[in-house]
């Protein structure tokens, strides 16, 4: 399948529908050479496989960091006709609003060195990890369902975060249309003691500081003042909560294809037409589950803000430790896009890709919106991560949409076989990195080698001009689930 | 004979794919459940202190796999338990639907064994079929 990518210039890649019978629609991918080269022939034809799917608007895009997933491979946009499309919990997958939320500061390295044994230490102790009965918050149902319907407004109602939080994330911290209804009963025993936690795996908390300023008029916009400044970028999503959403409506789809009929080269691409009430009940389930992970994600940052004020003796304010922006990487969304030249309604399912509205879009915060909406990269741990600014050009060609991550080039399975927790902990703390994990093997596993080298794929980005380099940051402390 | 219970393999490079076998399909369900758990931590740090009893319905046998596997994990996830052996009484067939009732076996999730969270069981390339007498199960699970 590779050896049909047809080179449209440096940095796109198109595969012709006629590749394959079934095909409703082009594939493309965006990366250079390398990139493609590097490209697994598993995951392109992945992307064909969505595009054999009802109601696909050309093209399905892959970004830079594509790997071979399940389903849609990870790093991938796949977009369907809001009318005579699907929507496929296959294609979200378990991590629904995986996102990435962070924060500025207004000190500096030197300020941080000295104290960053102790910041990560209590940071470790402050917010709940890994497994276990769950987080410091115990919900009871009724909670819950408050959280499901209102998002991270829940948590600025009990003075964890501010107003000003939720005018700098994506849909204001709160998604509309969420229904609790739709939620099982067993994805709320999960997800009840869970707000709060950063889980395991790939999530993460990094004390990051800058490294680079490549747009300083839009850094300044963003609250990036200075190199060596510190900011703060955690990763995480909607937990139990959200894996047990896309496993009950995994079951449920796969259910529905059969009454609807709808051929599938994967199963995992389970789905259902947009307008069925399977389809709309899993959109409003699947909306819970991302006020959830919006909700999370601003409890922890409270948390680290307390760290903060324990380790430095002041009040995050006078730490201006405020939010820089809140943006998903893995979610469905129904947005409005030009298709054909025609403004149409569609469902952007972004697996492993993240949302880049350009200037002047009415849904990009007021303080950014001449500058574009903030586009927060995650390298792999202990990595250099990004700052980007969306575009137009991501408006026009990629549904709004860019990479996520570095992207894995390595299975964990293999990375824990090639390497060492402890190695990797020694070799990053030669780095003068400071790392905390709840188990050697979890670094092992996210070991910075098992990934693609982040630089390239943002390279590849900045070429296409879906998302500009604004910022580089290094971390200087790790906290993994 | 190979008395082997399950094998890692490549399907993925995001995440973990695994092939069961069982002479019977208790055994299958069984030995894929201790694949899905192998992952997350070390069978053998955990003894079998606690039970949890999982009972559920599928219109396959196949989705029945599915149901079994995912609600194990629901039920280690919200009962703060490892799970490290597996024991089916029943799988039968009435009406047109496929029933379990099984138990996963462990003590309490020490934080300090876990290597690797799954997140839930995919659909992608999961199967369940018999050749040659054995039954064969093939999962890929996300972490």
């Amino acid at each position: 399948m590779k050896n049909r990518l047809e080179k449209i210039d440096d940095v796109h890649w198109r595969l012709d529908k006629t590749v394959r019978p079934q095909m409703r629609g082009d594939a493309m991918i965006i990366g250079s050479k390398e990139i493609i080269d590097r490209a697994e022939t598993q995951a392109i034809e992945q992307l064909t496989n969505v595009a054999c799917l009802p109601g696909v608007i050309e093209p399905v895009l892959a970004m830079p960091d594509i790997h071979w997933g399940y389903g849609l491979p990870m790093g991938a946009v796949g977009v369907f006709d809001a009318e005579d499309g699907i929507i496929s919990a296959g294609c979200t997958g378990f991590d629904i609003n995986c996102g990435i939320h962070m924060i500025r500061t207004n000190l500096s390295k030197k300020d941080i060195i000295p104290k960053i044994r102790d910041l990560v230490s209590t940071l470790f102790a402050k917010i709940p990890a890994g497994v276990g009965k769950g987080g410091k918050l115990r919900l009871d149902l009724n909670q819950l369902d408050d959280v499901l319907l209102n998002g991270a407004k829940w948590a600025v109602e009990r003075d964890m975060g501010v107003e000003e939080d939720l005018h700098r994330m994506e849909e204001n911290g709160r998604i509309e249309g969420a229904d609790s209804s739709k939620v099982s009963h067993k994805a709320k025993k999960r997800g009840a003691p869970q707000i709060g936690s950063l889980g395991a795996g790939n999530h993460f908390l990094e004390v990051q500081t800058i490294d680079e300023i490549y747009q300083s008029n839009t850094a300044k916009t963003y609250g990036i003042d200075n190199k060596d400044q510190v900011v703060v970028m955690l990763h995480c999503g909607s937990r139990g909560l959200g894996h047990q959403v896309a496993t009950d409506y995994l079951q449920i789809m796969g259910e529905a294809v059969h009454k609807y009929k709808i051929w599938l080269p994967d199963k995992q691409l389970v789905c259902a037409p947009t307008n069925s009430n399977e389809g709309q009940d899993y959109f409003a389930a699947m909306k819970a589950a991302v006020n959830f992970a919006f909700c999370n994600r601003l409890v922890i940052t409270h948390w680290i803000r307390e760290s903060f004020e324990q380790v430095f003796s002041q009040d995050w304010e006078s730490l201006e430790m405020d939010t820089i922006y809140d943006v998903c990487h893995n979610i469905a969304k129904l947005e409005e896009h030009e298709v054909q030249r025609q403004k149409k309604s569609v469902y952007v399912h972004r697996k492993g890709a993240t949302r880049s509205f350009g200037p002047g879009h009415p849904d990009v915060p007021e303080v950014y919106r001449n500058a574009g909406q903030p586009v927060l990269i995650a390298g792999s741990m202990g990595t250099a991560s990004y700052i980007l600014a969306g575009t137009e050009q991501a408006m026009k060609e990629s549904f709004g949409s860019t990479c996520h991550g570095a992207g894995r080039r390595m299975s964990r399975k293999k990375a824990i076989k090639t390497f060492w927790g402890k190695d990797v902990r020694t070799k990053l703390e030669r780095q003068g990195k400071v790392v905390r994990s709840t188990h050697p093997k979890i670094l092992a596993e996210e070991a910075p080698d098992a990934y693609k080298d982040i630089d390239l794929v943002i390279d590849s980005v900045h070429r296409a001009g879906i998302s500009l380099k604004v910022a580089r940051m290094i971390p200087i402390g790790v906290m993994k689930g | 004979m190979s008395t082997k219970k399950f094998e890692f393999v490549d399907l993925t490079t995001s995440d973990v794919a695994f092939r069961a076998w069982g002479q019977s399909i208790e055994e299958v369900f069984c030995n894929a459940a201790e694949a899905m758990f192998s992952i997350m931590f070390d069978l053998e740090m955990v003894p079998p202190i606690e039970q949890v009893n999982v009972e559920v319905e599928a219109q396959t046998e196949e989705s029945l796999l599915y149901a079994w596997l995912s609600d194990l994990l629901l039920e280690a996830e919200v009962n703060g338990y490892f799970f490290s052996s597996f024991h089916i009484e029943k799988i039968w067939n009435e009406n047109e639907r496929f029933y379990c009732v099984g138990k996963g076996i462990g003590s309490e999730a020490k934080q300090e064994y876990l290597e690797t969270l799954v997140k839930g069981v995919t659909y992608h390339q999961f199967s369940l079929k018999k050749e040659q007498g054995k039954f064969v199960a093939t999962v890929v699970v996300d972490i």
